[in-house]
């Protein structure tokens, strides 16, 4: 008998609710306070930088690590375990539907641009989620060592390129994909999570599940 | 040895060859004769007329494309294009009339075929044209020197559009061998009905420069030719209400004064032959400079007060609040297979209510922009608008900003070279705005006279709206009493005047609102206090999507009539 495994649970449910939270709190501050042309310049510099964005980009990249996480703890295991982890992100995704929507009313005109970032968003999730799957194995070491390497990890992920190169930051390419960027660039934006995901997808449905589930 | 010199021989050869080439190409290229500036002169940040000659003009040339650079590498550098379609020249030179920023560098100018080929192109040197401030103009001949700074012109020479003479301190028209056309007179009154100064030598020279324009324009109405106690023949005729006669002469008036518009007219009633060096003085003593309006300063405080577009933030904190509650609700209350189910509904139902809420109103714009307009009317209409723009986006964007004619953009000191790049065509200017830095364009152009009003008594006033709508706002000034008016219907009306409004301040629809202000920086410059006049106003709001860049637009128009008494 197969075994099926819950998207979302009592057990699950806390990283989307981090998502759901963060990015609620991001784009209340997204939008400007001001009322007239003259507070333009005193409105607060949240409201002038992509807030929302940022934020979804940084916690669907946590939702990945929490989900892998998750995963590992019950056992999942094969290409059922890779289809629940992409199935749960876009579930992810699409609680953020709401606030997506709302912030277009801020981006007018950028309906292409929404779409790549909910697709970049989505793959950089994925990756993180099958990379926090295959730390957290439960045959490498402990929970507490896995947090040790994979948080330190995304920082260095989100941080390290917006110095030099910026598209492969998942910060850096949201940002530039709402702005616009040539196809080329959009292609490097992208080039790295999928390439994550071809390399450690095959490792990944290789594990054996030795979870709690 | 030989060898190796032949592909060098070949190759000096070839550049001697197309050096001859080019210049013979060169030779053989088409020109045109252009000048450039008033009588000759430029004075920059003005506007200046150019004109084209059909001499020489290559065929099929049908825009002429003027450019020019200002700043340099320390203050920045901008460079302003404009291209404007040659018209058919029936009437001598094309006249066009164009801001110059600076003279240091030359003007290009270039002719177009219909797909935008480049056909002929010249520089025109401004350098030593340039002069710093305005000066008289005199048209004709005169008995003694008008002027130290004083330029000259010839009847035929004299602009065509009134924006023209905005390097004229003043204008004088002299003795003229065939008087001015129609054209010519239209633009004197346009530009006196805007701030400009006119002085008219008229005596035994008036039936010579008589046209219906210049009647209009005169202190006085029905002028005939009377003859002076000295033998001098003089011009005369009926005061007109509003003249003033400065000076006397054998008992008859010399020099009368009259405002028109928010300029003004000096008649002088003896030709401009028998004036001496005194006469000349006591005339100078009187003249006043010539005005211009100026709204960028006010068009400013009117974008400061321009609502901004953007969703409430009570209206997501609640969304948010939903979201935040629903989630764990949800999954406290339902089983791990039906929680996923009912999560996906409510969110749906959520991201429904966002699309709902979220429509155009809430839509925040790329660009705000204020257009702020004064029609100054009389028995012909101009206009002077600034349109204010300013970027709420977070990225520099281009706008095309649709003006009536070609605009002048008043440029700071320094710039960031490149910032403020103009290019204008066919009725639009594409500017890029960089965020939070304001632009302004200002433009002087014809218009058809909006409002006739006339004063019948002391209660009565008949008008015409030829506006296809209602003006809301409306007051009439006499001598700076106010009275409130209602709504300006289209077409004909009569209006019963009740009491004026208490004191000698007034206001054009809410007290210190975009109408007011602007109101407020026109009365100023008109002298709205003395006369009478009627005020009236309107504010639109539009929203407008080009190439992607929404831009909400506010247009605050005010209309001001100068109105006859009978």
């Amino acid at each position: 008998m197969t075994r099926s495994y819950a998207l979302i649970d009592r057990d699950s449910w806390r990283p989307y609710f981090s998502l759901v939270l963060f990015c609620g709190i991001a784009l209340i501050l997204s939008i400007p306070g001001a009322h007239v042309v003259r507070d333009l310049a005193s409105a607060s510099f949240l409201s002038a930088l992509p807030t929302f964005f940022y934020a979804h980009a940084l916690f669907m990249g946590l939702l990945g690590l929490g989900l892998g996480a998750g995963s590992a703890e019950r056992g999942e295991e094969g290409t059922r375990m890779l289809a629940s982890l992409a199935l749960r992100v876009l579930i992810g995704q699409f609680l953020c539907l709401p606030y997506l929507i709302f912030a277009r009313s801020l981006f007018p005109g950028r309906g292409g641009a929404f779409a790549l970032i909910a697709l970049f968003t989505t793959l950089v999730s994925l990756a993180l989620a099958v990379f926090s799957r295959l730390i957290e194995h439960p045959r490498r070491p402990g929970p507490s060592s896995g947090f040790l390497v994979k948080y330190p990890l995304f920082v260095v992920y989100n941080a390290a390129p917006l110095a030099g190169l910026p598209l492969l930051s998942p910060l850096g390419a949201v940002r530039l994909l709402l702005e616009g960027v040539a196809p080329p660039e959009a292609l490097l934006a992208f080039a790295l999570p999928v390439a994550l995901l071809t390399v450690l997808s095959p490792f990944a449905v290789r594990l054996k599940g030795e979870g709690h589930a | 040895m030989t060898r190796r010199r032949r592909p060098k021989g070949v190759a000096i050869f070839l550049a001697l060859a197309g050096l001859v080439a080019g210049d013979v190409t060169a030779l053989a290229a088409p020109t045109f004769d252009v000048a450039v500036g008033l009588a000759g002169r430029v004075v920059p940040d003005r506007l200046a007329p150019i004109y084209l000659t059909p001499v020489d003009l290559p065929s099929g040339a049908v825009r002429l494309r003027v450019t020019q650079n200002v700043g340099n590498a320390w203050r920045g550098e901008t460079t302003m294009s404009f291209e404007v379609p040659l018209a058919p020249f029936d009437r001598g030179d094309f006249e066009e009339v164009i801001p110059l920023y600076a003279a240091a560098l030359p003007l290009r100018l270039e002719l177009l075929s219909a797909d935008g080929r480049r056909l002929a192109g010249r520089e025109i040197e401004l350098r030593s044209r340039r002069v710093d401030a305005p000066f008289p103009v005199g048209v004709g001949a005169f008995s003694t020197l008008l002027h130290d700074q004083a330029a000259f012109l010839s009847s035929a020479e004299l602009p065509r559009k009134w924006s023209a003479y905005d390097a004229a301190e003043s204008v004088w028209i002299g003795r003229t061998r065939g008087g001015l056309d129609g054209d010519q007179w239209d633009a004197l009154a346009r530009w006196v009905l805007s701030g400009g100064s006119l002085v008219v030598f008229t005596g035994a020279d008036f039936f010579l420069l008589d046209a219906p324009r210049l009647r209009d324009l005169l202190p006085v109405a029905n002028p005939t030719l009377a003859e002076r106690g000295d033998g001098s023949r003089v011009l005369a005729g009926d005061l007109r209400r509003d003249a003033t006669v400065l000076a006397t002469k054998a008992k008859a008036p010399w020099l009368i004064e009259r405002r028109y518009g928010s300029g003004n007219v000096l008649l002088v009633t003896t030709d401009a032959l028998a004036v001496d060096a005194a006469d000349l003085l006591e005339i100078q003593s009187h003249v006043v400079s010539a005005g211009a309006l100026s709204l960028a300063g006010t068009a400013s405080d009117l974008l400061d007060l321009q609502p901004i577009d953007h969703p409430s933030r009570w209206v997501a904190a609640l969304l948010v609040v939903l979201a935040v509650i629903t989630l764990p609700a949800v999954i406290r209350s339902k089983g791990h297979r039906s929680s996923t189910p009912v999560l996906c509904a409510a969110f749906a139902a959520f991201a429904l209510f966002s699309w709902v809420y979220t429509d155009s109103a809430q839509v925040e714009s790329d660009v705000y922009r204020t257009e702020a307009d004064v029609s100054i009317e009389g028995s012909l209409g101009v206009s002077v608008s600034c349109s204010a723009l300013v970027s709420a986006s977070r990225q520099p964007v281009t706008a095309n900003v649709g003006v009536d004619s070609i605009p002048c953009e008043p440029l700071p000191r320094s710039v960031e070279s490149g910032s403020r790049d103009m290019a204008y065509r066919d009725g639009a200017a594409q500017i890029t705005l960089v965020p939070g830095e304001r632009r302004f364009l200002t433009t002087r152009s014809d218009v058809p006279v909006h409002l006739r009003a006339r004063l019948d008594g002391d209660e009565e006033l008949r008008l015409a709206n030829r506006e296809p709508r209602k003006i809301a706002d409306a007051l009439l000034l006499v001598d700076g009493e106010a009275f409130v008016l209602p709504p300006l219907e289209p077409g004909e009306s009569t209006i019963y005047l009740a009491n004026p409004s208490s004191g000698r301040t007034y206001s054009l629809g809410p007290e210190g609102g975009s109408l007011d202000r602007l109101l407020a920086a026109a009365a100023s410059f008109l002298s709205l206090g003395r006369g009478v006049w009627l005020v009236a106003g309107e504010i639109t709001e539009t929203k407008r999507t080009e190439g992607g860049i929404r831009t909400r637009v506010r247009d605050v128009s005010l209309y001001i009539a100068e109105v006859g008494r009978d």
